[in-house]
């Protein structure tokens, strides 16, 4: 694309966006205060927080064995943090500096 | 510092690791934009203008192999489908908020300040809720386009940092967030619902395509739910 084709492809895609994401605001209020959508908008956001653990684990390369294990190990570190300090800057850090020693060989 | 000014902070405060996930992102991002031969000032305008990380990275994809605008479009849809579903648990808190003050927080409704928003606890007040749900957007966003800006016009200074493995700062929040989802409402049918169905629409579709179906699922799934514990009680 050159520069022109480039603007509006950013124009497109910013305006499919917030068109998704004003979609809920624009429909009825009769149909998103009804009481089944109402629940489902309570049980949505654990459902899609597990999707997206799931999909940013599927979107990095899984180079070898032993990088798979270091996320897990990292995963299991985050979540124990949260668990019992309730801190995020303990759980996500922490896991993160773990994960980062591993990948980048800071230990060897 | 007393009660007052941790909630005055507090956007501020709970956006401040991710830091370190947008902005060695938002660089990646404007290098590759110059990288490809695009004016610099394109990178932070279309951070600035789309506000969504996987959109922008494909929209290069796009561009790279001349996609058509419909294929622009469907990609779009496609990638972004997840948002529509966003509003629905937040609905009270935005519709207490202003016109503009709304359009602004749902503009600003990505996956990560959604994440914080359904999942810290609400403010006290409606104005106070409405400045942290902004204040949560409006850093993020803030890290976004700088990062953006400074990939695009000093991407080469960059070079030199070894980010590698700063990419598992995403994983940790969503952890982050699944545990605290699964402290608030101890329940485990969403949490395991979410996570079949990812790995299930992973396995099926491929990781990089897996959101279109699994959040289709996932609402479909949760609607029966509803309907059903409806009749049923």
């Amino acid at each position: 694309m050159n520069t022109y084709q480039f603007i509006i492809a950013i124009l497109i895609m910013a305006a499919v966006t917030f068109f998704l994401r004003t979609f809920p605001f624009i429909l009825p209020s009769r149909i998103t205060n009804h009481p089944v959508l109402y629940k489902v908008g309570k049980d949505l956001p654990a459902a899609i927080m597990m999707m997206l653990v799931i999909y940013a684990l599927a979107n990095i390369s899984w180079s070898s064995t032993s990088q798979a294990v270091s996320i897990l190990i990292a995963i299991a570190i985050c979540a124990v943090a949260q668990y019992f300090t309730r801190n995020m800057f303990i759980a996500i850090g922490g896991s993160t500096i773990f994960y980062m020693a591993i990948v980048q060989g800071w230990l060897t | 510092m007393n009660m007052k000014d941790l909630q005055k902070f507090s956007a501020f405060k709970v956006t401040l690791p991710m830091i370190f996930l947008a902005v060695p992102v938002g660089i990646t991002y404007g290098f590759l934009v110059v990288q490809m031969g695009y004016d610099a000032w394109l990178a932070p305008f279309s951070s600035l203008l789309v506000f969504s990380g996987a959109l922008q990275f494909f929209g290069l994809e796009m561009a790279e192999s001349k996609a058509s605008y419909v294929d622009v479009t469907v990609a779009s849809f496609a990638i972004s489908i997840r948002h529509m579903f966003y509003g629905l648990p937040l609905m009270e808190r935005y519709n207490r908020m202003g016109l503009a003050y709304r359009i602004m927080a749902i503009f600003m409704l990505i996956d990560e300040t959604w994440g914080l928003a359904t999942t810290t606890p609400q403010r006290e007040t409606a104005k106070q809720d409405r400045n942290y749900i902004l204040g949560l957007g409006f850093f993020f966003l803030c890290y976004w386009v700088i990062g953006s800006a400074l990939g695009a016009y000093l991407g080469k200074i960059f070079d030199q940092i070894n980010t590698q493995g700063t990419e598992f700062i995403t994983i940790a929040l969503f952890v982050v967030l699944s545990v605290e989802q699964i402290r608030v409402r101890p329940k485990i049918f969403s949490p395991l619902l979410g996570f079949s169905v990812a790995i299930i629409c992973a396995l099926i579709f491929g990781g990089q395509n897996l959101i279109f179906p699994a959040v289709f699922t996932i609402f479909g799934a949760l609607t029966i739910k509803s309907i059903y514990a409806r009749n049923h009680l």
